[in-house]
């Protein structure tokens, strides 16, 4: 076997010192005659013309040191010709100063700033995202990641649709849903100075500025009724349909104003410019996540909260009664909650949170933001607390109807850091693919839970994938999709062999068949750092409406009469429950989940023709039987979970939790049933795992603690932080843990 | 190819004399430029960082040591870095493939490019090869750097660059005839 690339190297140096394409070729012997296209690709390369900046004149009789200097053309675009400041540099001048000189002379372009300023790049696009030429050209075309939008031009996304806008310095813009949102200004000025004027004319924005440098930098949101100024911060903008805008902070601070009203805003608290463009005062913020339990007129309770939806409140979708959902609100200077968005909640993270300055503290309770939470020794806060100080409060509500403060933090007034790149380990190369790439069903109902898994299929365990994030696009049936989610849709980490699963959860609008005949998803990676743009591999999700056939023949209902029966498991489950739910064998598309009636309809094998069971899929079936393997319990342990409604995803990260808390599964899936959310469960697992070690101490550290220790846990650093003394809770828990000892 | 600036001038730029400055700039920033322009996927991007290559080279010309390194390899260094900077700022690598592009040895490889290759064309294929074979292929065919300084610059042994020359070449081969059977 010849030494390709030591003769390669041999003919291309004898190129380069001058030998004829031709002769070079000729001495090739004939087991190294694949080369020859790679050196004649190697001359052409070389010979090519390569773009070549254009020299501005030099006007005669300068010195060199008087030169106008050059500056690159574009090869492909119009060349254009700049003109550049004479060099005038002064010998006597520090290296700094010189570098600012040069650096006017040869950048060219100093008084337009770079041009990477004037566009920002489109990223994290999920589902479908538009840019048109203006707003009012109305030329929308389907836009995709990487694509840069300039000064002048307008991007939409659409139904179950997100975008993110990344400017050249690093801050970001990210568009929720039917968001409508003009650049009306886009530039910037050496050393990292942006100037961002954005015009939104709909929907919701959250924006992650960085703090602006220099006094030319600008970042402004224009809506309707008003204008956002900031200098550095996070926060979000929704368009109202009759005009109102709303303004909120997260970090820093932002000036809002309309002519010559004009409120400051920080952190935790928001605003509102009606549709007359009155200003209001600033108010803090509260967020509910939970079950809505009752409307009575414009009064709904939320996790126990009542609170007030007026007619500038958003409320995506129908939201109904025993729906999870999430509230976005005001607390009003009268003490009135106002709701300014309400939007489904497919986890059911029943969290409460609010806003406000702290009153009071006392033993038994707080009062913030004149609201009164009670506090126990489980509430978690922090020390550095004091009357006055502004604070975020997450509690629960109690069957009395009294908030428990679960935890009290400070909020935050740092402004937000850029994000850190997370650095690629070269000797890394995962490959992850979809365990199946196309799920088909066809439906009439307008829920779906669909379970997908991803493995990383790499050989070398050195192959881990590392930050691994979902997206997804919406290939059609965009205007009938009301949100889709997946859960989760980002992993740390996923080693070599290593499988995950997710759910994607599907909401489309009533009657959706009548609009269209086909909705079809595709997911995919959109990011991961070691091997970025090689994980190419997607799920395809195509649901065919069959809701416009005869009404008189009902949808069949596969999971109601099994064909065929298995025997009980041989190894039976350790709860001991019946083996109720028949498991028929039929092979079909193996991870679909549906929350309705649907009907499967098998893509790759059509061989089946009985009626099939959405319980099980291949026999076996290969994600049910690695997480058998994977938890060392029966296969029929799995799939009966499986079966009884639970996807591939929860049922992993349920055993999983178990294994890192020792608390019983069983324990854990009754939890969940008992409508608790993932976050919430966690936190109760956690805890109960505490109270399981009355007796044991935490081991003293060999070392100084570096608050990410795991004591009092099983120390695989995988609960996130919930169990033991932790870093997590350490943080939080600087307190002495107020009220009972 | 990159003409490479004489000691005396680097050493007089050193000390900041404006005129060996002037003349290291006008001698290597079209090479500068090209490399630029074929390792990145944006054009202002490249006219951006061509400019910062040279703010960056004068506050650093003090730690610049010739025994240790030419001073192109240097100067590339410094480009190289700059686009690596680029790439973390902006975090949509997605579409620029890391690990190496390995191509099926039975392809077609007698099969010659017409004529259509120009520098667009073909900085659209180099963009979709590895970081590794990119640098490889633009620091020694556009340029001109030997290949010894690719090594230096990009850290790794000189057998190591030869492997990645020859599958680059393989990679971008590949790209091309796909491009031109898209063109079709």
């Amino acid at each position: 076997m010849p030494d390709l690339d030591n003769i390669l190297e041999e003919k291309l140096q004898a190129l380069e010192n001058g030998a004829p394409i031709e002769q070079v070729l000729a001495s090739l012997t004939d087991d190294a005659g694949e080369l020859a296209p790679l050196l004649e690709l190697a001359a052409t390369m070389r010979a090519m013309p390569h773009p070549e900046p254009v020299m501005a004149g030099v006007p005669a009789g300068e010195s060199q040191a008087h030169t106008a200097v050059r500056t690159p053309a574009r090869p492909a675009a119009p060349q254009r010709r700049y003109t550049f400041p004479r060099l005038q540099l002064r010998l006597a001048g520090s290296i700094a100063m010189l570098a600012a000189v040069v650096m006017m002379v040869i950048g060219g372009l100093w008084l337009q700033g770079p041009l990477t300023a004037r566009a920002a790049t489109l990223t994290n696009i999920n589902g479908r995202v538009e840019i048109a030429s203006s707003a009012a050209a109305g030329d929308w075309r389907a836009a995709s990641n990487g694509d840069r939008v300039r000064e002048g031009q307008a991007i939409r996304t659409l139904g179950a649709s997100t975008a993110t806008l990344v400017y050249y310095e690093g801050s970001r813009t990210t568009l929720a849903p039917n968001t409508l949102v003009a650049l009306d200004e886009l530039s910037g000025k050496w050393g990292e100075q942006l100037q961002v004027r954005l015009d939104q004319r709909d929907g919701r924005s959250s924006h992650k500025v960085i703090p602006l440098r220099g006094d030319q930098s600008f970042f402004e949101v224009l809506t309707p009724t008003g204008q956002a100024i900031v200098h550095g911060t996070t926060f979000n903008v929704v368009t109202g349909p009759n005009g109102a805008s709303r303004f909120s902070v997260d970090t820093g601070k932002v000036q809002v104003r309309n002519g010559s009203s004009e409120v400051m805003i920080t952190a935790g608290q928001a605003t509102e410019i009606d549709p007359n463009g009155e200003v209001d005062d600033p108010s803090y913020r509260f967020l509910l996540k939970g079950e809505l339990t009752s409307v009575d007129g414009s009064a709904w309770t939320v996790a126990g909260v009542t609170f007030t939806v007026t007619g500038e409140t958003v409320i995506e979708g129908a939201p109904g009664l025993n729906q999870n959902v999430a509230v976005e609100g005001r607390l009003l200077p009268d003490g009135q909650r106002v709701a300014d968005h309400i939007a489904p909640l497919v986890e059911q993270e029943l969290v409460a949170s609010f806003t406000g300055p702290v009153d009071s503290i006392g033993e038994t309770h707080w009062v913030i933001g004149g609201v009164t939470v009670l506090v126990d020794e489980n509430t978690v806060f922090s020390d550095s607390l004091a009357a006055g100080d502004p604070a975020e409060v997450t509690f629960t509500v109690l069957e009395d109807g009294s908030w428990l403060a679960l935890e009290i933090q400070p909020l935050t007034r740092e402004e937000p850091e850029p994000e850190e790149t997370p650095t690629p380990d070269p000797n890394a190369h995962p490959g992850l693919s979809f365990e199946s790439d196309q799920v088909a069903l066809t439906a009439c109902s307008d829920e779906f839970t669909v379970s997908g898994s991803l493995t990383n299929t790499a050989p070398e365990s050195d192959d881990v994938a590392a930050n691994v994030k979902l997206g997804y696009s919406i290939l059609s049936g965009a205007e009938v999709i009301d949100s889709l989610i997946l859960t989760p849709d980002q992993w740390e980490k996923i080693e070599m062999g290593q499988q995950v699963f997710f759910d994607i959860h599907l909401r489309l609008l009533p009657d959706w068949g009548q609009t269209v005949d086909q909705v079809v998803v595709e997911v995919f990676v959109a990011e991961e750092t070691n091997s970025p743009g090689e994980h190419t591999g997607k799920l395809t999700l195509i649901i065919t409406s069959t809701c416009q056939e005869p009404t008189g023949e009902p949808t069949e209902e596969p999971t109601e009469e099994p064909t065929e029966t298995l025997e009980p498991s041989a190894t039976p489950s350790p709860t001991g429950e019946v083996t109720e739910t028949p498991e028929p064998t039929e092979e079909m598309t193996p991870t679909v989940e549906p929350t309705e009636t649907v009907t499967p309809e098998p893509t790759e094998e059509p061989e089946e023709t009985e009626e099939p069971d959405y319980c099980v899929g291949a026999d076996p079936h290969p994600v049910g039987a690695r997480l058998a393997e994977k938890y060392g319990v029966s296969y029929d342990e799995i799939m009966k979970r499986f079966c009884s409604g639970y996807g591939f995803g929860e049922i992993d990260h349920a055993y999983s939790l178990s294994l890192e808390s020792g608390v019983p599964v069983e324990e854990i899936f009754a939890l969940r049933e008992s409508g608790l959310g993932w976050g919430q469960i966690k936190k109760l697992v956690a805890r109960q795992a505490e109270e399981a070690r009355p007796g044991e101490e935490t081991p003293e550290p060999e070392n100084d603690s570096n608050g990410k220790g795991n004591s009092g846990n099983n120390g695989n650093g995988k609960n996130n932080g919930n169990n033991g003394s932790n870093g997590k809770n350490n943080k939080g828990n600087k307190g002495k843990g107020k009220g009972k000892p | 190819m990159l003409n490479a600036p004489d000691d005396e001038i680097i050493a007089r730029a050193r000390k900041g004399d404006r005129t060996a400055i002037t003349a290291i700039y006008e001698q290597t920033y079209p090479a500068i430029y090209r490399y630029l322009y074929y390792r990145l996927d944006c054009q202002e991007a490249a006219e951006d960082l061509s400019s910062e290559v040279y703010v960056r080279m004068i506050s650093s010309l003090d730690t610049f040591c010739p025994q240790e390194v030419p001073f192109p390899a240097w100067l590339f260094q410094i480009a190289r870095n700059l686009t690596i900077d680029y790439y973390r700022r902006m975090q949509h690598r997605n579409h620029l493939p890391l690990e190496e592009n390995v191509i099926n040895v039975t392809q077609d490889l007698t099969r010659s490019l017409d004529g259509r290759l120009n520098s667009v064309v073909l900085r659209q294929a180099l963009n979709r090869i590895s970081e590794n074979q990119r640098d490889v292929l633009v620091l020694r065919f556009i340029a001109g750097m030997p290949i010894g300084e690719v090594a230096q610059m990009i850290r790794k042994s000189e057998d190591a660059v030869k492997g990645l020359q020859r599958r680059g070449l393989l990679a971008l081969r590949s790209l091309l005839i796909e491009q031109e059977n898209h063109h079709a």
